[in-house]
């Protein structure tokens, strides 16, 4: 099996989530499991490629982890969660995805519509990178002309749909994220899914 | 400092006549059926902490050897 759910752009990175019995999530989840022994493979229901981050300066491979271990770990309350392994400093953090509850952002252009927030959350007992504290992730949907003109990005749009994501860090955006989906899967939908946070909220 | 995520939940406490703590406690563990399914076990227990030992890196340690976390 082979199939990947979605992919994003970072500049010149670029990042696949897998299925978890899929033979790419098998061999990521082999690389973490060499580092991380307590890592689970079970946790997750999609792994991802590894990616640089541009934040953190090394190599970190996500586990994005099923409805019940994220309602167990971090509440009910959140849908997503995903787990994040950092593959040179041997440490790992969670990151969570809170409706956007704050003002329209001044670092997005107008017309956008701004779904999610990504936080992060250190686990009891595993050790952490440093610097959590001082970036986070603002997701997005809007017009890609707009976007991709605001933020000179390449023109890069899926044939199902198309999300952004942007790390701000002391207040300057220092990562922009084009998430493209030329077709429905598990990953898709963002809007729905904020939608639906909205309604239950 | 980011928030600290605990991978179980403290439901009670009480002091032991050792002056240890007694501690109810419950860990959910995935573990993977088929494509579409996960089974989700969730233990409730009960343990006794000797007195003077941290409850949050006691269960860590203990729950991490009996292979729930």
């Amino acid at each position: 099996m082979s199939s990947h759910t979605e992919i994003y752009f970072s500049g010149e990175n670029n990042r696949s989530m897998y299925e978890a019995r899929s033979s790419q999530a098998i061999a990521m989840f082999n690389e973490v499991k060499a580092v991380f022994p307590w890592a689970q493979k079970d946790d997750a229901f999609a792994i991802s490629s590894s990616l640089q981050h541009e934040v953190l300066g090394e190599p970190v491979i996500s586990f994005t982890l099923t409805n019940a271990v994220t309602t167990a770990l971090v509440g009910a309350q959140y849908t997503l969660t995903t787990r994040k392994f950092c593959m040179t400093s041997n440490t790992s953090f969670l990151k969570v995805y809170p409706v956007w509850d704050e003002s329209y952002p001044s670092f997005l252009p107008a017309g956008c519509t701004v779904l999610f927030k990504g936080e992060h959350r250190v686990e009891l007992g595993r050790p952490a990178p440093s610097g959590l504290d001082n970036f986070y992730d603002c997701y997005f949907k809007g017009d890609p002309a707009t976007v991709e003109s605001h933020f000179s990005l390449p023109e890069r749009r899926g044939e199902y749909d198309t999300f952004y994501g942007v790390t701000v860090k002391d207040g300057a955006v220092v990562r922009k994220k084009q998430y493209v989906y030329d077709s429905s899967s598990m990953f898709t939908d963002w809007d729905v899914i904020h939608m639906m946070q909205k309604r239950r909220a | 400092m980011p928030d600290i995520v605990k991978p179980f939940k403290v439901l009670n406490t009480r002091e032991e006549p050792d002056g240890g703590q007694g501690v109810d406690f419950e860990v959910t563990k995935a573990e993977y059926v088929d494509e579409l399914h996960t089974k989700t076990i969730k233990m409730t227990s009960y343990v006794s902490i000797p007195a003077g030992e941290n409850i949050d890196n006691y269960l860590f340690t203990y729950l991490s050897e009996g292979g729930w976390l």
